[in-house]
């Protein structure tokens, strides 16, 4: 029976939002978007919940059974509702900037927050840099012509690169000479994004737009394996 | 000949190829950090994608002084703290550029909590040295998670959706949405991220209210953008630092941008000058290697 249900309201939803998006407006179909949208935000809002109890179960498990790692566990759920506490106590407090709790809420905002998430993506820098120096060696043509689009892109980007070859701005106006302005490093860099990764691009975005389309006939149709919450 | 090899093991050119990481990586933290302390001048060639995103906001002030109407700006803040090297400038590049012009705006996220919050203290930052009212001149509809269909439901109608800003006024009571009765009065979005969330715009609205788009992406986004400006999909894009200091430098406000972009110039150098070494070390290993295999035929 839940298989049934499933299949149907799945089918049904599907079959409602791809006729709303290709029948015109005069139809009144788009008139129930709203409504089915709110309908959505709670459904949206269970799941939420569902994401909390799911992560709760999974490290209170780890933690009673002190499985490796349960420290991490023990530190997630701390600052979890730590954070919730404090966010809670804020609002229904209407609290000013002088209150404690903004400030212990700015705290942990401001100082902990934001300066971990920021640190940890900037550690890519370092990560980035060693590799280049690793990874690009030119053993083939191939390679050279990466290494050399990678330094144009590079050179291109930055004031000190764009410096090497800003002189021949002065040609733009030049009768004979106009095409030297147009081998300017920043200029051969638009050129290199805007053409030759503008193409690459587009033939990426074609197949996974056209992967995307399979998957979503196979999940309108029930056909994906998982649809009913049987094993994969 | 034992001894040979381990000679030719620290010839000068496998040296070169073998540089301790920790050596690049503080060489890495050096060049970042010396702008903090001397002043380097960074002065930018204008990318053309840039200016249309410049020219547009230019273009929606001056025709919002000639009709008399007050056409809003929607600033989509899908960025976190995580980003916040790239994206941080651009929103308050743009949130500069929309107070200096008068332009009012909405600030809005349905894909990451955090982006409101830290426009938020971006627009009052520079609200307070501009002279600019909460309600006024900008609102803040904060955090609203939305999926596609609730998504789909916002762009039909604004209000169904969100009933309140993040301060907890009824919207419909706010100022700035006066004259905001669904998002075809939205004379731009300008959806800043370090994801691919500037796609919701593009899927979802553009089809829907034929909105204009800008974006503000981090430099790893920005070529995946590329197809979509030269579609007219994307009107103009600050890509990366980079892009951040363009547009302050064409608002003649040096800033955020402009400091990091000193940074990233130095390390950008860097980056050549070690793939340089690497490849000298390479090449004249294998001539070295040519000249012995040579001696022994």
């Amino acid at each position: 029976m839940r298989r049934y249900l499933i299949m149907v309201l799945t089918f049904v939803g599907g079959l409602y939002f791809f006729l709303e998006f290709v029948l015109p407006e005069e139809t009144g179909i788009s008139d129930m978007v709203a409504e089915i949208g709110k309908v959505t935000l709670v459904i949206g809002g269970f799941a939420f919940l569902l994401g909390v109890i799911n992560l709760l179960r999974l490290h209170t498990a780890k933690i009673t059974m002190r499985r490796p790692g349960y420290h991490n566990s023990i530190a997630l759920m701390v600052a979890l509702f730590f954070m919730v506490i404090v966010h809670l106590w804020k609002y229904y407090a209407n609290a000013d900037d002088d209150d404690s709790v903004m400030r212990i809420y700015n705290l942990l905002w401001d100082r902990i927050r934001v300066p971990i998430d920021s640190t940890i993506f900037s550690l890519l820098a370092f990560y980035i840099v060693s590799a280049a120096y690793r990874s690009f060696r030119i053993k083939s043509a191939e390679a050279a012509l990466m290494m050399g689009t990678a330094v144009i892109v590079m050179l291109g980007q930055i004031p000190m690169g764009q410096k090497v070859t800003l002189w021949l701005k002065g040609y733009e106006t030049s009768p004979d000479w106009w095409w030297l302005a147009q081998v300017r490093v920043d200029t051969i860099r638009e050129w290199l994004m805007q053409v030759m990764n503008a193409a690459a691009q587009r033939g990426i975005i074609l197949g996974a737009a056209v992967g995307a389309l399979a998957l979503s006939m196979r999940i309108w149709l029930s056909l994906e394996r998982g649809s009913f919450f049987d094993r994969q | 000949m034992a001894e040979k090899n381990e000679n030719e093991g620290n010839a000068w050119y496998n040296v070169l190829q073998r540089i301790d990481r920790r050596i690049i990586s503080l060489v890495v933290f050096l060049l970042v950090s010396i702008p903090f302390f001397v002043s380097i001048p960074v002065r930018m060639e204008i990318s053309p994608v840039v200016k249309s995103l410049y020219d547009k906001v230019e273009m929606i002030a001056e025709e919002n002084k000639r009709s008399g109407e007050e056409k809003v700006v929607l600033l989509a803040m899908a960025w976190s703290p995580s980003v916040k090297a790239e994206n941080e400038p651009q929103t308050a590049a743009m949130i500069e550029h929309l107070f200096r012009r008068g332009v009012k705006f909405i600030l809005m996220s349905h894909v990451l909590p955090e982006g409101p919050l830290m426009a938020e203290r971006i627009a009052e930052t520079t609200a307070k040295r501009l002279g600019k009212k909460y309600g006024e001149d900008w609102v803040n509809f904060g955090y609203r998670r939305m999926a596609t269909a609730d998504f789909r439901a916002f762009v039909e109608d604004i209000y169904v959706m969100i009933e309140k800003d993040f301060r907890g006024t009824p919207i419909r009571d706010v100022p700035v949405m006066k004259n905001v009765s669904s998002l075809r009065d939205v004379a731009l979005v300008f959806c800043v991220t370090g994801s691919s969330a500037h796609y919701w715009w593009i899927f979802y609205a553009q089809p829907v209210v034929r909105c204009d788009i800008g974006v503000g992406v981090t430099a790893i986004i920005g070529p995946e953008v590329r197809p979509l400006i030269d579609a007219g999909q994307v009107v103009g894009m600050m890509e990366g630092l980079s892009g951040a200091a363009q547009y302050e430098q064409l608002l003649k406000n040096p800033a955020r941008g402009t400091r990091g972009m000193a940074s990233q110039n130095l390390v950008h150098l860097w980056v050549i000058v070690a793939m340089a070494l690497g490849n000298i070390g390479y090449v004249m290993e294998r001539r070295r290697r040519k000249e012995r295999m040579k001696e022994l035929e």
